[in-house]
C-alpha cells in the first residue's frame, strides 16, 4: 500500500468517526445538508488538531528536532517510522484522544 | 531526450559564438507563494480604526453600535475563531493563488502584477552579478549551460538544454499547444525540483519561467525567418529558487514554533492506519463504560474543569502572544513592502515601536549610481576620507543584506509590493558595481586598505562591525527592539491569561446557564423560584434530576441535597393511622411475620420493618431505615371530634361531674382565736422549684411542714400539727366557689407536709394553673385539715383564690393522625460547566498606500537638486549676496541676532555630532536646529524632501555645517558687537574632534573584530595626542593646572564610576534575586501542572472538607434550633405585642403555661407585632431563646409595612392588623379559626 493512500485512509476512518459520532450525539437532527457538511467538516478539523496535539505532545523534547526534520522531509514513511518508533502505545495513546473527542459531545 | 555528444564540445562553443543565445529561467516560487498567502490572509485579518475613537471610551460606548459591533468582531473572528479563520484565509488565498497561477491573487493583484513579479525574477536570475542571488535567504541557482568540469554533469545539463531546445522548436512549429508547452514546463519544473531537492514534489507548489516567451520569441523569429535550424538558436537553462519576497519571518519560541507548525501540518494523518483503525475501535468499545464512569465521577470531571480554566489561562497568554508575533510581523513586512499606517491605527503605531529602522532600496541604488559616477568621473573632490566614508556606507548596506538574509529580518524597504524582487536586484547590482569600482581604487591605491587586510577582509571586517552596530545599538539595535516587544508580549500575555480565566469561569456558567432549555436541566433561577413557591421537587428517586452546574452548588452549599417528592411522583400508602408517602417506584411489601419490606424498584432498601400500633414505624424499623441511609420524618396531626360546655355556676359542674367530690363538714376552726389569719393559719407555702408552686414534672406542690406543734388553738382545744403529720391525718380541701364550700377535693398531706397535685388530674387542672411560671390557685379555699373522718374535718389553714366560674368541658376524643415522608438522599446530575475563555483580539489595522503627493513632493525636490548633489540655497532668505558669498566661500560681515548666533553656534556642534553615525542622521529633523538658518536649510535638503534619511547624506549635512562655519566666521551680532570667529572655528573644531573621540570611545566596546578594535584604539591615540598637544602648545601652565584638574576629575569620575558599578551590582543582585523568583515561581507552576490532577485532585478533598465542616456546624445549629413552621398542625395562635425580651418571655412563658391546660397544646404560633424594625433585631436574639426553650413552637414577627402603620392608630387598630395579617397566613396553609383553641389572642 502506498503512503498516499495511507493518508486517505487514515482520512475516511475520521471521517467514519465524526459521522458516527453525529449520529450517535443526535446534532443530524434538523440540520440543513449545507450546515451539516460545514459541522463535520470542522469536527474533522478539531478531530485532527486534537490528533496532532496529541502526538506531539507525547514525543520527548529532546525528539523534536529530529521530528522536525523528518516532517520537514515529507517522507510519509519517515514520519510513521518515526512514530512507531518513538510512540510505541500509540494506538492507546490515540484511543485516549478518540474517547475523549467523542465524550465532549457524548456524556 | 537527445544525448549530448561531449566530443563535440569544442564545435558547438564555436558555433554558440554565433547563435543566438536564449536563457530560460524557471524559478521555484512556493516559498513566495506561501508567504504571498499568509500576506493576503493577515491583511483579510486587519480591521478598520474606530471613524470615531472618542465615542468608544468610557461609558458612552456601551449605547454605541460600533463598539458592540467592533467588541463582536475582536472576540469571535480576532478572538476566539482567530487561528481558524487565518488558516482559512490562507487556505483560500494558496487555492486562489495555485489555481489562477496568480503569485498576488490572493491580495485580488492583476495579472500585470504576476507579469512583472515573473519578468523581475527572470531578470535576478539570468543576471551575471552574484549578489543577485541570496543564498543566505535560501535562494539558489543553477546554470544548465553543459560547461561543468565533469563530463557526467556536462552529458545531463546537455541533455535538459536539448530537451527544452526540442520543446520550444515544437511549440514554434505549431506541434504542441501553449497548453501543452505550458504542461511540459510544469513537468520539468517538477522533475529539477524533485532532483535537486531529493524528494517527490508535492501538488501545492508553484515556479515562475520566461520559456514560454523564449518559445514565441522563436516562433516569430521562424515566422519572420530569422531562425531557420537547430543551430540558429541556443537555450541557457537556469533553474532557481526564489525568496522573492519581503524578509521578515514571525520569531516563535520553541514551543509556539511547534503549535504554528500543528496548526499547518497534518501530522496526524502519517500515523499507520492500522493503528488509527485499532484506536477507533478501542475508543468505541470503550466509550459506553468510560463516559458513563466520567459523567458520574464529578471529581474528574471537576478536575477537567480545573485542569481547563488552568490550561486556558496559559493557552491564552500563548494565543496572545502568538497573535503579538503575527502582528509584528505583518507590520514589518508591510512597511518593508512600502505601505504606509495612518494616525489612527493605534495598533500599528504600537508595533512600529519595534520595528527596526529600515533603509529604502531606491535611496541605496541612487546613493550608490550616485558614487560610482563620481568615481567614474575622476571627481577630484573624492579625498581618502570620503572614499573610508564611502566603504563604510558601503559595509553598511552590506550589513543589512546580510541581516536580511540570515536573520530574516527586514533592513531594507521597497517603494511599492510589486517592487520588491525589482529594487533588490537592483541595489544587488549597485552593490556589485561599487563593489568593483572600490576594488579598482584599492589596487590603484587611491583606497587605502589598513596592513594585514586585503580588499575583501577589509569589507567583511567592516560589514561584521556594521552588522553588529545594527543588532546591539543601545538605542535603535535589534536586540532593544526584541527586548522591548517582549516585554509587551509578555504583559500582553499575562493579562490575556487573567482575561482567560475570569470569562472562562463566568462565561461558562453563564452559558450552561442560558442553554437550560435546551439541556432540559434545572438551572439556578428555576430552582430559586421554586425554592420560592415552595414545589420543589428535587432529587426524585425514581429519576435524576438534571441540574447545572451553578444550582447544584446550591443545593451543595445549602445542605439541601435530599430528596422531596409531591405532586405526581409519590403514591400513599396508608397502615392504620398513619399515610406514608412513597416516592415513584417505591413500595412497602407485608411479609408473614407482620414486619414490611422496603422496596425500590426490585432492590430491598429495608428488610422487616415493624410497625407500632398507629401504623408508624417502629424504632427498630427506623433505625434498619437510617442504616440504609433513609431517614423518617413523622408530622402528627389531631382530628377533633370534642364538644365544649361551659358552666358557670359550679354547683352544676359538681352536680354534673360527682367523682372527685366530698360532701364535707368544717367542725370547727383553729383560729387561735383571732379573727386575722396567723400561726398556722397562714403555713401554707407553695412549695416546688424555686417557690413556684410547680416541681419538675409540672405537678402543682405545697408545703404545710413550717405549722408549728402550737400554732393552732381555739380556745382549750389545740392540734399539733407535726404529731397530725406524723399520723397523716392531714389532708388539704378545695372547694370552688363560696356557694359550693361543702363539695370539696382533697389530697393527703405526706408526713413531711407536701401537698402534690398532680397537673393532669382534674383537681390540677380545674383548680390550679401556672401563670409567669408560678403556680396559680384558682379555687376559692384551700383548706388544710385534720380529717376526723366520715368528711368531718378541723381546719387549720386557709389558702384563698378568687374562686371558679365560667368552668369549660370537652365531650369526644381528639385522634392523632401521622404523616410518614422518606428523607432520601437525592440523586442529581450535574455538569460542570464547560470553560469558555474569551479574550478578544487585538487586529491591527489594515495597511494603506502611501499618499501620492509623496511622489510629487519627490519630483519637485529633485527638480532642486544639484547635479552635483550639492543642495541649492534658496533665494531670499539671507540674500543673493550672502548665498554667493557662501558658495564662493569668501570672508564676509553680517549682523545677526543674538539668538541666531548661538542657534547657529549650537546647530553646528549638533551636527558634529550627529553626522558621526547613521541613527544620529535619520534622527535628525527640523526641530533640532535652533538657529533659523539650520532649519531652513534642513528642509531644502534633498534627501529630506526625498524622505530618504539616509547616512548617505551625511555629505550634504556636511556642506550645512560649512556654511554654517564660514556664516560663524563673519557674522556680528547685531548689537555691534564683532564676535570672534577664529576662535570659535578653532573651538569647534576642537569640538569636533572631542566628539569624535567620545563616538570612538563608545562604539569600541562593541567591536568585536581584533584588527577592527586595533584600528579604533590607533585611531582614538592619534586624536587624544593631538588634543594634549594643541592644549601644550596653547597655555603650558593652564596645562599643568588642567592636567591637575583632570586628575581630580579622573579621581571624582572613579569615584561615580565605583558607584556606579555599585548600584548596578546591585541591579544586578535584583535582577538576579527576582529572575530566582520568577524561576521559582514557574517551577511551582510546572510542578502544578505536573502534577496537576494530584493538585486538583487534594484541592477537591480540601474543598469538600471546607463544605463538609461547614455542613457539620450548620446541621449542629440547625438540630440546636429546628424552625417550626406556620402550618396546618398548629393548635393556638397567640398574638402579642410587646417591646422589650424580658416581657416578650414572660407573655410567651404564660401562654405557653396556658395552652398546656388545652386538650390540644402540641404546637402553639406567637406572632408577635412589633412595628419597629430595629426593635425586631433586638427581639430576634430572645426569639433564638425562646425556640430552644420551646422547641415545638412557632415564632414570628409581624412588621407592618409603611403604608399599614398609616391604619393603626392604636392597639385596637393594632390588634384589628393582627388579625387580618394571621387570618391570611391561616387561610394559605388551610387553617380555619375552629382548627385552633385560642386565635390570635391579643395580650399586651
Amino acid at each position: 500500500m502506498s503512503q498516499n493512500t495511507n493518508v486517505a485512509s487514515v482520512k475516511n476512518m475520521n471521517e467514519e468517526f465524526i459521522e458516527k459520532l453525529i449520529v450517535e450525539a443526535g446534532m443530524a437532527i434538523d440540520l440543513d445538508a449545507e450546515v451539516l457538511t460545514q459541522l463535520k467538516k470542522d469536527m474533522l478539523d478539531r478531530l485532527e488538531d486534537r490528533i496532532n496535539a496529541v502526538i506531539l505532545s507525547n514525543i520527548p523534547e529532546y525528539k523534536l528536532g529530529e521530528f522536525e526534520k523528518v516532517l520537514d522531509s515529507d517522507d510519509e514513511k519517515a514520519i510513521s517510522d518515526f512514530y512507531t518508533a518513538t510512540i510505541p502505545n500509540m494506538a492507546e495513546v490515540l484511543a485516549g484522544e478518540y474517547l475523549d473527542f467523542r465524550t465532549r459531545y457524548i456524556a | 531526450m537527445e544525448n549530448f555528444n561531449p566530443n563535440n564540445i569544442n564545435e558547438e562553443v564555436k558555433q554558440n559564438i554565433e547563435k543566438k543565445v536564449f536563457k530560460a529561467v524557471l524559478v521555484d516560487t512556493t516559498d513566495v507563494m506561501k508567504s504571498a498567502a499568509r500576506d493576503a490572509a493577515d491583511e483579510k485579518m486587519t480591521l478598520e480604526p474606530p471613524e470615531n475613537p472618542e465615542d468608544l471610551k468610557g461609558m458612552k460606548k456601551f449605547f454605541k453600535s460600533e463598539f458592540w459591533k467592533r467588541t463582536g468582531t475582536r472576540i469571535w473572528k480576532h478572538g476566539i475563531l482567530r487561528e481558524y479563520t487565518r488558516n482559512k484565509e490562507i487556505y483560500k488565498a494558496r487555492e486562489k493563488i495555485l489555481n489562477s497561477g496568480n503569485i498576488g491573487a490572493g491580495e485580488d493583484k492583476d495579472q500585470a502584477y504576476h507579469d512583472k513579479f515573473v519578468n523581475d525574477l527572470v531578470n535576478q536570475f539570468s543576471s551575471e552579478y552574484e549578489t543577485a542571488i541570496h543564498t543566505d535567504a535560501g535562494e539558489m541557482k543553477k546554470v544548465y549551460d553543459g560547461k561543468k568540469e565533469d563530463s557526467e554533469v556536462n552529458r545531463k545539463e546537455e541533455s535538459v538544454k536539448n530537451f527544452v531546445k526540442e520543446k520550444i522548436k515544437e511549440y514554434a512549429t505549431g506541434k504542441i499547444s501553449e497548453a501543452g508547452f505550458l504542461e511540459f514546463e510544469k513537468h520539468l519544473f517538477g522533475e529539477l525540483k524533485g532532483d535537486i531537492e531529493g524528494k517527490q514534489v508535492r501538488t501545492d507548489v508553484m515556479h515562475a519561467s520566461n520559456m514560454l516567451e523564449i518559445a514565441k520569441q522563436v516562433k516569430k523569429a521562424m515566422e519572420n525567418g530569422q531562425i531557420l535550424a537547430d543551430e540558429d538558436f541556443e537555450i541557457d537553462l537556469i533553474y532557481g529558487k526564489s525568496k522573492g519576497d519581503v524578509r521578515t519571518e514571525s520569531k516563535f519560541t520553541h514551543s509556539e514554533k511547534w503549535a504554528e507548525k500543528i496548526s499547518e501540518t497534518k501530522i496526524g494523518q502519517f500515523v499507520n492506519e492500522t493503528t488509527v483503525a485499532t484506536a477507533i475501535a478501542l475508543a468505541t468499545s470503550l466509550s459506553r463504560s468510560l463516559s458513563s464512569k466520567l459523567a458520574s465521577n464529578k471529581a474528574a470531571q471537576f478536575m477537567t474543569f480545573g485542569g481547563s480554566a488552568l490550561i486556558s489561562g496559559i493557552i491564552a497568554k500563548s494565543r496572545k502572544q502568538r497573535e503579538m508575533i503575527q502582528n509584528r510581523t505583518h507590520h514589518n513586512r508591510d512597511m518593508a513592502k512600502g505601505l504606509d499606517y495612518g494616525e489612527k491605527d493605534l495598533n500599528r503605531k504600537e508595533m512600529e515601536n519595534f520595528r527596526v529602522d529600515t533603509i529604502g532600496a531606491t535611496a541605496v541604488i541612487e546613493e550608490f549610481q550616485r558614487v560610482q559616477e563620481m568615481i567614474a568621473s575622476g571627481d577630484k573632490s573624492i579625498t581618502p576620507e570620503i572614499l573610508q566614508s564611502i566603504l563604510v556606507n558601503f559595509s553598511q548596506i552590506e550589513a543589512r543584506v546580510r541581516l536580511s538574509d540570515k536573520e530574516h529580518i527586514d533592513m531594507i524597504h521597497y517603494s511599492d509590493p510589486s517592487k520588491v524582487v525589482e529594487e533588490r536586484w537592483k541595489v544587488d547590482i549597485e552593490r556589485s558595481k561599487l563593489k568593483a569600482e572600490l576594488i579598482k581604487m584599492s589596487k590603484s591605491g587611491k583606497l587605502e586598505i589598513p596592513e594585514g587586510y586585503n580588499f575583501d577582509t577589509y569589507i567583511s571586517a567592516m560589514t561584521d562591525t556594521q552588522v553588529n552596530a545594527l543588532v546591539t545599538d543601545k538605542e535603535h539595535g535589534i536586540d532593544v527592539k526584541d527586548r522591548a516587544f517582549n516585554k509587551m508580549k509578555r504583559s500582553k500575555g499575562n493579562k490575556a491569561a487573567l482575561t482567560g480565566f475570569i470569562t472562562g469561569l463566568t462565561i461558562g456558567t453563564l452559558a450552561q446557564e442560558a442553554a437550560v432549555h435546551f439541556t432540559h436541566r434545572t438551572g439556578i433561577i428555576e430552582d430559586v423560584y421554586h425554592d420560592i413557591k415552595g414545589d420543589h421537587v428535587t432529587g426524585a428517586l425514581g429519576g435524576v434530576e438534571k441540574m447545572t452546574g451553578l444550582a447544584y452548588l446550591k443545593h451543595y452549599v445549602s445542605s439541601d441535597m435530599s430528596s422531596h417528592f409531591s405532586g405526581n411522583n409519590v403514591h400513599e400508602f396508608v397502615m392504620g393511622s398513619n399515610t406514608m408517602k412513597l416516592p415513584e417506584g417505591m413500595n412497602l411489601v407485608h411479609n408473614p411475620d407482620g414486619s414490611f419490606n422496603l422496596l425500590n424498584g426490585k432492590d430491598v432498601i429495608g428488610n422487616h420493618l415493624t410497625m407500632n400500633g398507629d401504623g408508624t414505624f417502629s424504632k427498630e424499623a427506623i433505625d434498619v431505615l437510617h442504616k440504609n441511609g433513609i431517614d423518617i420524618k413523622v408530622d402528627t396531626n389531631y382530628a377533633s371530634h370534642l364538644e365544649k360546655h361551659t358552666y358557670s355556676d359550679p354547683a352544676d359542674y359538681i352536680k354534673d361531674h360527682p367523682k372527685g367530690f366530698h360532701n364535707i363538714e368544717r367542725k370547727m376552726w383553729y383560729d387561735n382565736d383571732t379573727k386575722e389569719f396567723d400561726q398556722n393559719e397562714l403555713r401554707t407555702y407553695w412549695s416546688g422549684e424555686n417557690g413556684t408552686g410547680i416541681n419538675g414534672n409540672g405537678d402543682y406542690v405545697l408545703d404545710v411542714g413550717h405549722m408549728t406543734p402550737d400554732g393552732s388553738f381555739h380556745g382549750d382545744l389545740s392540734a399539733n400539727a407535726r404529731e397530725l403529720l406524723a399520723a397523716g391525718k392531714l389532708k388539704m380541701l378545695f372547694t370552688m366557689s363560696e356557694g359550693t364550700q361543702n363539695h370539696a377535693m382533697w389530697v393527703d398531706v405526706d408526713a413531711n407536709g407536701k401537698i402534690n397535685v398532680e397537673h393532669n388530674s382534674e383537681l390540677g387542672k380545674l383548680f390550679f394553673s401556672k401563670v409567669n411560671g408560678h403556680a396559680q390557685f384558682n379555687g376559692r379555699f384551700g383548706e388544710v385539715a385534720e380529717d376526723l373522718g366520715d368528711g368531718k374535718f378541723k381546719i387549720l389553714g386557709t389558702m384563698e383564690g378568687k374562686g371558679l366560674s365560667d368552668i369549660s368541658t370537652y365531650t369526644g376524643a381528639v385522634d392523632e393522625i401521622h404523616k410518614t415522608n422518606f428523607i432520601i438522599p437525592g440523586k442529581y446530575d450535574y455538569r460542570v460547566p464547560p470553560f469558555i475563555p474569551v479574550v478578544p483580539g487585538d487586529p491591527l489595522e489594515p495597511a494603506r498606500k502611501k499618499a501620492k503627493e509623496d511622489k510629487n513632493k519627490k519630483e519637485q525636490i529633485k527638480d532642486k537638486k544639484s547635479p552635483d548633489g550639492q543642495v541649492i540655497l534658496t533665494d531670499g532668505f539671507y540674500g543673493e549676496e550672502d548665498k554667493n558669498t557662501l558658495k564662493e566661500n569668501k570672508e564676509f560681515s553680517k549682523e545677526v541676532t543674538e539668538a541666531e548666533y548661538g542657534g547657529l553656534k549650537d546647530d553646528l556642534k549638533m551636527l558634529n555630532k550627529e553626522i558621526q553615525s547613521h541613527h544620529g542622521i535619520i534622527m535628525l529633523e527640523e526641530s533640532s536646529f535652533k538657529s533659523e538658518y539650520g532649519k531652513k536649510r534642513y528642509n531644502e535638503l534633498a534627501f529630506i524632501k526625498d524622505e530618504k534619511p539616509t547616512r548617505f547624506n551625511k555629505e550634504e549635512l556636511q556642506i550645512i555645517g560649512n556654511e554654517m562655519e564660514t556664516y560663524l566666521s563673519g557674522v556680528k551680532i547685531s548689537s555691534g558687537e564683532k564676535v570672534e570667529t577664529k576662535e570659535d572655528k578653532k573651538l569647534s573644531k576642537q569640538e569636533e574632534r572631542a566628539q569624535f573621540l567620545k563616538t570612538l570611545e563608545d562604539y569600541l566596546p562593541n567591536a568585536t573584530n581584533t584588527k577592527v578594535q586595533a584600528a579604533i584604539n590607533s585611531k582614538i591615540f592619534e586624536l587624544k595626542k593631538e588634543i594634549e598637544d594643541e592644549e601644550k602648545i596653547e597655555n603650558p601652565k593652564q596645562e599643568i593646572k588642567k592636567v591637575v584638574v583632570q586628575k581630580e576629575v579622573k579621581k571624582q569620575e572613579i569615584k561615580k564610576e565605583d558607584k556606579k558599578a555599585e548600584k548596578k551590582a546591585k541591579e544586578e543582585k535584583e535582577k538576579k534575586s527576582i529572575k530566582k523568583k520568577i524561576n521559582e515561581a514557574l517551577d511551582k507552576v510546572e510542578n502544578t501542572m505536573g502534577k496537576g490532577l494530584d493538585a486538583l485532585d487534594n484541592g477537591l478533598d480540601s474543598i469538600n472538607s471546607v463544605f463538609e465542616k461547614k455542613n457539620k456546624k450548620k446541621n449542629q445549629k440547625q438540630e440546636e434550633i429546628k424552625e417550626v413552621p406556620f402550618d396546618k398542625n398548629i393548635n393556638n395562635i397567640f398574638s402579642i405585642m410587646t417591646d422589650t425580651p424580658k416581657t416578650l418571655e414572660r407573655e410567651i412563658d404564660s401562654k405557653i403555661e396556658q395552652a398546656k391546660d388545652l386538650p390540644r397544646r402540641n404546637k402553639q404560633a406567637f406572632m408577635i407585632f412589633e412595628s419597629d424594625p430595629a426593635k425586631v433585631a433586638g427581639l430576634k436574639k430572645k426569639i433564638e431563646e425562646l425556640k430552644l426553650k420551646y422547641p415545638t413552637a412557632h415564632f414570628e414577627f409581624i412588621t407592618p409595612s409603611k403604608k399599614d402603620k398609616e391604619t393603626i392608630k392604636d392597639n385596637d387598630t393594632a390588634e384589628e392588623y393582627m388579625k387580618k395579617v394571621v387570618k391570611e397566613k391561616m387561610s394559605k396553609v388551610g387553617l380555619n379559626e375552629d382548627d385552633v383553641m385560642n386565635f390570635a389572642t391579643r395580650y399586651k
